[in-house]
């Protein structure tokens, strides 16, 4: 009885840490000024249209199902719709800059999830940029490889 | 083929087949390297191995400043640090990335050891309570000795990586020194081809102008036989008329009829050798393309006429019948060599009655498609004689029979056909009779309006022709006309008939002449319209069919000759 009770509260307790990391937020978008316009948190990204995008890259082995919104959709609806320039930046400082041209160009996706499984923290989650490499050659290329941002916090736009 | 065209050739082919191999060879080495290029130069993995070694760092910084006592450290930074580190540390574990990794970190003996190091502390990192220092300096002390591995390890990814790049440098280097050969190889292998080449254009201009000098050769041999042909038969042809002028003058005396006929049968040999020596000169002129066409309008009628008036003299001696007609497609007039195309006809026609010996020979001409159709019939048995198509239709193999008298009618038949763009083939209607088609272009003369000029002293008469002949289609012109008329209308009978047609003759050499009455001298016109006039025959007369009839009646019927019998 104590043991049924113990695991109950564990669930109980990962069921509020859980609600907790939805309602954080875990995307912060800021303009040119490096004013934060608009942040979203994990429940904000998948309560919008997602895409589903199956490909391969260098990090994951054989062509995989990644689920998420399309970046240039956050982009927008952080008021970056007149942007040229992004820089996105991961939770351990590593960042990358690139034409916002080419996230018109191409259905990239921040995901949410593989193969049905959200991305946790310790793997590329839990916001991974991802470009469907597979189905356009030319993004098989070091320079969009290193696009592929992995636990993704924040994206500046000018 | 000599024994150079085919060295010419297999050298060719082999020279072709050698630079496609090369060019082969090349391409899949090249594209080998480029390959390898991109393989390894897709992700950095020396920046990845530098991230494990940044993010053990930073972990470790995080727990030496959480055992410090540092407000700025809690459980939460440390669990999120560890976490990153967690992520970096797992990304050995998949994709080529990964594989690439663990094959620098032999055994797995730092990235594995690592990773299980990680996992046996995650209970003491996740349950670390604020304060917790020793717990956090255990930690600390776990992952010392990775440092200095992860550090090795980057060096050993450095130093490898270099490796490979010097080893793609170095086959860049060799396809670099590949291409340079395949392309000497390339130009060398052109060259030769080129040099091939110019020595058998060489050859082959030597062989023109062999074949050009023998040709001329030939030319001129030929032209000699054809002048020499022309020179004989003009000299024969003089005295023969000598002999035929004497024989017409004994003709006169009083003969014993033995005599007559004795001299009537030299009399047609006579002809008959002038009419061969004429078939030569022809011949020779068709032979030496300078045979002249004239190209006239003539009547189609009269051609029948004509072709009958010369050959049923024959068919009579021959006893067997001879007729010649016009159908209704024929226009009124045409333009085409009268005296040509009747001396072709009337050959055929004699080849195949006197040589051939056919029966019941006749002749009849269509027009269709802007060409006049001639179709000689004639009955034919196994049993009569013999013919020879081939004299007719052409090519006829240099036998005895090809080069017989009696080929040389068809031979001019057919030479002359050919020289008006005309074309001759064969036709069997029936069992018992062939056809000799001959279809020659000929334009239809179709006039919108009929120009005619009247020339009578009575000018009542002239009032009777024009009510007479009144019609959309006709317009009278008098003589301050400048216009060409179409047929000219004299008056006959008196003294002015023959000076008018002959004069009006040389000026309008086309036009179709009528008399007005009985002509004194009917060789000056073509028609003639009989006093009293009578309306409805002028209106139904020849030479007034000349503005009605014609292409409209032809365009409706398609060409005889089309898909039918031999094609010459």
């Amino acid at each position: 009885m104590n043991r049924r009770f113990s695991a109950l509260l564990v669930f109980l307790f990962a069921a509020f840490l859980s609600s907790l990391a939805l309602a954080k937020p875990a995307l912060t978008v800021t303009d040119a000024a490096g004013k934060s316009v608009r942040t979203f948190t994990l429940a904000a990204l998948r309560a919008l249209p997602q895409t589903d995008v199956r490909t391969g890259n260098e990090f994951v082995d054989g062509v995989r199902d990644f689920r998420g919104p399309l970046a240039r959709k956050i982009l927008d609806l952080a008021g970056g719709q007149g942007a040229t320039m992004v820089k996105l930046t991961a939770a351990n400082d590593y960042a990358v800059e690139f034409p916002v041209s080419e996230l018109r160009k191409y259905d990239a996706i921040l995901a949410l999830s593989m193969d049905g499984t959200p991305l946790s923290r310790r793997g590329k989650g839990p916001i991974w940029m991802i470009y469907p490499m597979s189905e356009h050659a030319e993004l098989r290329d070091p320079v969009y490889n290193s696009r592929l941002i992995w636990q993704l916090v924040k994206i500046e736009y000018r | 083929m000599n024994k150079t065209s085919i060295f010419t050739r297999i050298a060719g082919v082999l020279i072709v087949a050698l630079t496609i191999s090369v060019a082969g060879v090349g391409f899949f080495v090249v594209r080998n390297d480029v390959d390898q290029m991109r393989d390894s130069g897709r992700e950095n993995i020396l920046w990845d191995a530098l991230q494990i070694e940044i993010e053990l760092k930073r972990f470790q910084r995080e727990l030496a400043e959480f055992s410090a006592g540092n407000p700025i450290a809690s459980p939460t930074s440390v669990n999120e640090r560890y976490d990153l580190l967690w992520s970096r540390v797992s990304l050995f574990r998949q994709g080529t990335v990964g594989a690439r990794l663990r094959a620098y970190d032999k055994d797995g003996a730092v990235l594995s050891a690592l990773f299980s190091t990680i996992q046996k502390v995650e209970k003491k990192v996740v349950g670390l309570k604020p304060g917790d220092r020793q717990a956090a300096r255990n930690i600390q002390r776990d992952f010392g000795p990775f440092a200095e591995e992860l550090r090795l390890l980057s060096q050993t990814v450095l130093h490898g990586e270099e490796a490979n790049h010097a080893l793609q440098r170095e086959n860049l280097s060799q396809s670099s020194n590949l291409l340079t050969i395949i392309s000497i190889i390339a130009v060398l292998s052109s060259l030769l081809m080129i040099l091939v080449l110019a020595r058998d254009s060489r050859q082959f201009r030597s062989l023109a102008k062999v074949n050009e000098t023998l040709l001329r050769a030939s030319d001129k041999a030929s032209r000699a036989k054809s002048q020499f042909l022309a020179m004989m038969s003009h000299e024969l042809r003089t005295p023969m008329n000598g002999v035929l002028g004497l024989l017409a003058l004994i003709k006169q005396q009083d003969l014993s009829p033995h005599q007559a006929r004795l001299l009537e049968q030299a009399e047609r040999s006579g002809q008959q050798m002038i009419g061969l020596l004429a078939d030569i000169l022809d011949f020779s002129a068709l032979q030496e393309g300078r045979l002249q066409l004239e190209t006239k309008p003539f009547e189609p009628e009269k051609l029948a006429e004509a072709v009958q008036d010369m050959f049923s003299p024959v068919a009579l001696r021959e006893g067997t019948a001879f007729s010649a007609r016009t159908d209704a497609s024929c226009p009124a007039r045409v333009l085409g060599d009268f005296a040509r195309l009747r001396q072709a006809l009337t050959h055929l026609a004699t080849y195949l009655l006197e040589t051939a010996g056919t029966r019941n020979i006749s002749l009849g001409i269509s027009y269709a498609a802007g060409h006049l159709n001639a179709e000689i019939s004639f009955e034919y048995k196994q049993d009569g004689g013999e013919w020879e198509p081939s004299l007719i239709l052409g090519n006829p193999s240099p036998t005895s029979e090809s080069l017989a008298s009696e080929a040389l009618g068809p031979a001019v038949s057919r030479g002359l056909i050919e020289r008006m763009g005309g074309v001759t083939k064969l036709d069997s209607p029936s069992d018992d009779r062939i056809s000799v088609l001959v279809s020659v272009p000929a334009k239809a003369l179709v006039l919108d309006r009929l120009l005619i000029r009247i020339a009578c002293q009575s000018a009542a008469l002239e009032a009777i022709c024009k009510a007479a002949l009144r019609g959309e289609n006709v317009k009278f012109i008098g003589a301050d006309s400048n216009a060409k008329p179409h047929v000219v209308m004299i008056e006959a009978g008196g003294m002015q008939e023959a000076v008018l047609a002959r004069s009006f003759a040389k000026l309008y050499p086309e036009a179709v002449f009528v008399a007005i009455g009985r002509a004194q001298i009917p060789d000056l016109f073509d028609d003639v319209i009989e006093v009293p006039i009578d309306i409805a025959t002028v209106r139904g007369a020849r030479f007034m069919q000349l503005a009605v009839r014609g292409t409209k009646l032809a365009e409706n019927n398609p060409p005889r000759y089309a898909g039918a019998g031999q094609s010459t």
